[in-house]
């Protein structure tokens, strides 16, 4: 492959606070080619929404992304660049999609305006061509009558109306990358469908690359190629999508895997991951994971695992791939030996999924 | 689907401020003022500075010709309260809008700006908001006695946007840490668009309340001020003056006092309502009911 489009070494970024110093990414490394659709996956408080907003350097304060990282896109130090030559990256060449659609659009302005200004910021396009280009953004995008949508408040919209409209936003400007932030969490099931549709339809259009973040395999499965699982401000596996889904090697990942319902599955129950994802001032010492981990043993609480190459384009963070005998030996996890039977983790009814449910990493 | 925002569309504001019964009551009895204000010429039946007889019409009780009496100049009371009202409720307006531009100004910049900068504009705030207005305003005009109308409003405008400027600042950051503003910036919008176009406009209401307000207060304030002799001065006519031209004899002429001082409480009745029900408006969690 010729150079990726996305190229993170070693991304840290960590919040000052009186409690401590959160390491909310700690040591990310990822590339995204061009035309990719990458996976980033993990449960709240892994640090993935805060890896999305590092790249675009809109970390505020008392958050910073530490010296010695690294972010190369198209061939720039996103991080070497001054304010202003961010900002004018933002928006253009890269583009975000966020989570929430109604909050992510402005109350008191209409959705046209809301389009038409990412062209006026970025080309200081005459309102009237702006105007002209956020309909043609909304007829790309699939909404229906787009010349009367344009001149509606978001509150008049449905939610997989603002998505769309969110995402015609990020796609004015033709992007090589757009960073989508859970674009489906808060929609329903159905919606949630169409958008994944069309976001691969317009990728298939203008060739853009995509980071997918999310806590939900199932969306996964529909639409990457490759998979980056997150654990505790780390990368913990990287997988092809097929081998993800067939092969995990790390327990984490195993875990989210068994979490996640499937058509035609024997499982009467959906597996939980016992506990929750420790607090980033006082991530577990040795491997993050080790005290969830129905395989851990002792060396997990004392060394931190590295990658190890599992196979081609296949990496994965666990101390099994030294000692693969270890698999066998399944055992209830240290949360669980600690709150004992009936305790938090084992407490809640499976159909709740409290482990892989997101919430918003961090501020 | 999604959970309701807490923050609504401004562009209804005025919609659900109308339908409260009680501020379209207030806000009807404002245009009324302000409209006898601003045809004071006109519909006044005097001038309001003519002596018509300065022996013969002088403190006379209301009456068909002169339905709020005369003074002790034999002036007609409701020719110098209308136009005593042109300037009240204009330097009160005016004064606010001064205020309320300064504040909004002063407390964005320190909310959005945040760290060391909002630390030091809050310190000298919190200086300022130590000093009553009142006492502040008596000094200068004390040692200052002659001032030009202009010049009052400059003063009272500038002693009346402390208050806004900490409401605008709170807003501002709490508004400023939403997603869309975020979402905003994550697309490249400069800072100067990020709060003009996407915090100012959402963080407007508590302005609107405010200056809703404080039109009421100054209208009190100049009153106190004029009484006391400081605030607008003769020949102008303020409803504050009024009432202290019939001070002096109040048992012998109680209709000079009476009038204006029902002016003043209307005004600022109507302005403390509408400032309510803007205040419910922007919240309907407040709203007792849809039609009341």
């Amino acid at each position: 492959m010729t150079d990726p489009l996305l190229e993170v070494e070693d991304l840290h970024t960590y919040f000052y606070s009186e409690n401590g110093v959160a390491r909310s990414v700690d040591g990310v490394s990822f590339t995204v080619g061009r035309g990719e659709t990458v996976g980033l996956v993990g449960e709240s408080g892994s640090g993935k929404s805060v890896t999305a907003l590092s790249l675009l350097r809109l970390i505020r304060a008392p958050g910073r992304i530490e010296p010695g990282s690294r972010v190369r896109f198209e061939g720039k130090d996103l991080l070497a660049l001054s304010e202003e030559e961010m900002r004018r990256m933002r928006g253009n060449r890269v583009a975000m999609i966020f989570q929430e659609p109604m909050t992510a659009l402005n109350p008191v302005f209409t959705v046209g305006e809301q389009i038409a200004e990412v062209s006026r910021i970025h080309e200081g396009t005459s309102r009237r061509d702006a105007w002209k280009r956020a309909i043609e953004m909304l007829e790309l995008v699939g909404i229906p009558a787009p010349e009367q949508r344009a001149k509606e408040y978001p509150h008049q919209l449905s939610g997989g109306m603002r998505q769309r409209v969110v995402i015609a936003m990020a796609l004015v400007m033709n992007p090589a990358l757009v960073i989508a932030d859970e674009p489906t969490t808060a929609l329903d099931v159905t919606i949630q469908a169409q958008i994944l549709e069309l976001l691969a339809e317009l990728q298939q259009r203008t060739g853009m690359s995509i980071l997918l973040i999310t806590h939900d395999l199932g969306v996964v499965a529909e639409t990457c190629s490759r998979v980056l699982v997150m654990y505790g401000g780390e990368i913990v596996e990287e997988a092809p999508v097929g081998v993800t889904f067939a092969s995990a090697h790390h327990p984490y990942s195993e875990g989210l895997l068994g979490a996640m319902p499937r058509v035609g599955g024997e499982q009467e129950r959906l597996a939980t991951i016992p506990g929750t994802v420790p607090a980033p001032t006082n991530w577990p010492t040795g491997c993050r994971f080790h005290d969830r981990c129905p395989y851990a043993w002792e060396r997990c609480a004392q060394e931190h695992p590295p990658l190890y190459q599992i196979g081609v384009g296949h990496v994965s963070r666990c101390h099994l791939a030294d000692e693969p005998g270890r698999r066998d030996r399944r055992h209830p996890p240290l949360v669980e030996a600690v709150a004992g039977p009936g305790g938090v983790a084992q407490g809640s009814p499976p159909g709740e999924r409290d482990n892989v449910k997101d919430r918003k990493a961090l501020s | 689907m999604s959970a309701p925002s807490d923050a609504l569309p401004a562009a209804g504001l005025w919609h659900r401020l109308w339908r409260q019964r009680r501020a379209r009551i207030a806000l009807m009895v404002l245009a009324t003022l302000a409209l006898l204000a601003l045809l004071a010429p006109v519909i006044a039946p005097y001038e309001p500075t003519a002596q018509r007889d300065i022996i013969g019409m002088k403190s006379q009780p209301p009456s068909l010709a002169h339905p709020f009496g005369t003074d002790q100049f034999s002036r007609d009371v409701l020719s110098r309260m209308l136009h005593g009202a042109r300037i009240s409720l204009s330097v009160a307006v005016l004064a606010v809008l001064l205020s309320a531009t300064v504040g909004t100004a002063y407390g964005a910049i320190a909310g959005y700006r945040g760290g060391r900068l909002d630390a030091v504009m809050m310190r000298l705030l919190d200086g300022l908001l130590a000093i009553p207005r009142v006492l502040l305003l008596l000094g200068i005009l004390g040692v200052w006695p002659m001032v030009s109308l202009p010049v009052l409003i400059l003063l009272l405008g500038g002693t009346g946007w402390f208050g806004v400027s900490r409401l605008v600042r709170a807003e501002v950051m709490a508004v400023a840490r939403r997603d869309h503003v975020t979402a905003a910036r994550a697309l490249g919008a400069p800072d100067h668009r990020l709060l003009l176009r996407h915090i100012l406009p959402n963080a407007i209401t508590p302005v609107l309340v405010a200056a809703a307000l404080g039109v009421g207060g100054v209208v009190v304030l100049e009153a106190g001020l004029s009484y006391l002799g400081v605030g607008v001065r003769p020949p102008h006519a303020s409803w504050g003056n009024i009432i202290q031209d019939g001070s002096t004899d109040l048992y012998l002429r109680w209709w000079m006092s009476l009038f204006p001082g029902l002016a003043i409480v209307i005004t600022v009745l109507a302005c403390n309502v509408v400032a309510d029900a803007l205040r419910d408006a922007a919240d309907p969690r407040h709203l007792p009911r849809a039609n009341d």
